[in-house]
């Protein structure tokens, strides 16, 4: 299976998955009262299931920052770390640091250290990426087209 | 998104040819990183966005929902339900994105959900006293 924008690798999707939890596990993730993922939800697409009570106030997921792509964790990268520190507010302003700090990460395919992660991420469901006759369901059929002036 | 890779990805070529190549550093890919951040990255209660793995694979609903960070220096994102809201053996756990109606749910995420309570309309009210109680 080749995960379309980079991280290639011969696994399918179960033992993505199993390779993904793995690498959570390993590196000190905690969620031990969460299954995931499911089909067992109420409305049967895939969800997350709790296997035991959560209580309210109840620590249900905990996950370390070495494991998080953040800022902090982009800016030790041997290779391009100093640069996106240097460009940080500038020109990877808001949400464009991590941008391509994921991007150099897909680059680097399997060798990454995210890789269980970034491979198991979908193509995102933006709604710009819907076809033409899907979109068009969301009309309202009774409502009357309104010119809209430039 | 064409004008932003552009401007992000070309400027940071011609800066630094040799680590941002642009066969490597495709639109395709810078795409997919872009849209992965604006639908799956946490950021309000953070200093930074940031990915968090596991955390974002949970689905969204309308239920109370904190998440801390770094708390007494511990290095570790923790997520837990708050309010009256618990998870019973057995049920779904959701996270809240937020408050979100399905109008900004659908342009974000591509789903809605039912009966969601942060949905509204907008109704237009005209003053009717003047015909009411004119002349």
């Amino acid at each position: 299976m080749s995960h379309a924008v980079g991280v290639s690798t011969e696994l399918d999707g179960d033992e993505l998955r199993q390779r993904f939890y793995e690498w959570l596990q390993n590196h000190g993730a905690r969620f031990p009262k969460i299954k995931w993922p499911s089909n067992d939800t109420e409305s049967g697409s895939r969800g997350a299931i709790a296997t035991e009570n959560i209580e309210t106030g109840e620590y249900m997921l905990e996950i370390p920052a070495c494991l998080m792509m953040s800022p902090p964790n982009a800016f030790v990268d041997p290779e391009i770390g100093a640069i996106l520190r240097e460009n940080e507010n500038k020109l990877l302003h808001g949400d464009l640091l991590i941008t391509v700090f994921i991007a150099h990460e897909l680059r680097k395919g399997d060798k990454s250290f995210y890789s269980p992660f970034l491979s198991i991420l979908p193509e995102p469901g933006n709604i710009s990426e819907w076809e033409e006759s899907d979109l068009a369901h969301l009309q309202v059929c009774t409502a009357v087209p309104v010119p809209v002036s430039k | 998104m064409q004008t932003m890779y552009n401007r992000t990805i070309t400027a940071l070529n011609k800066m630094h040819p040799e680590h941002f190549p642009l066969e490597e550093f495709t639109y395709e890919r810078f795409k997919f990183s872009w849209n992965s951040v604006q639908a799956r990255a946490f950021g309000r209660r953070l200093p930074w966005t940031a990915m968090v793995p596991f955390a974002d694979c949970l689905n969204h609903t309308n239920v109370q929902t904190k998440y801390d960070f770094d708390v007494d220096n511990n290095g570790v994102f923790r997520l837990f339900p708050t309010g009256n809201n618990h998870y019973p053996q057995g049920a779904e756990v959701f996270n809240s994105y937020g408050r979100r109606p399905n109008e900004n749910l659908l342009m974000d995420y591509g789903f809605a959900i039912l009966d969601n309570e942060w949905d509204d309309v907008s109704a237009e009210l005209r003053n009717t006293t003047s015909t009411l109680y004119g002349d």
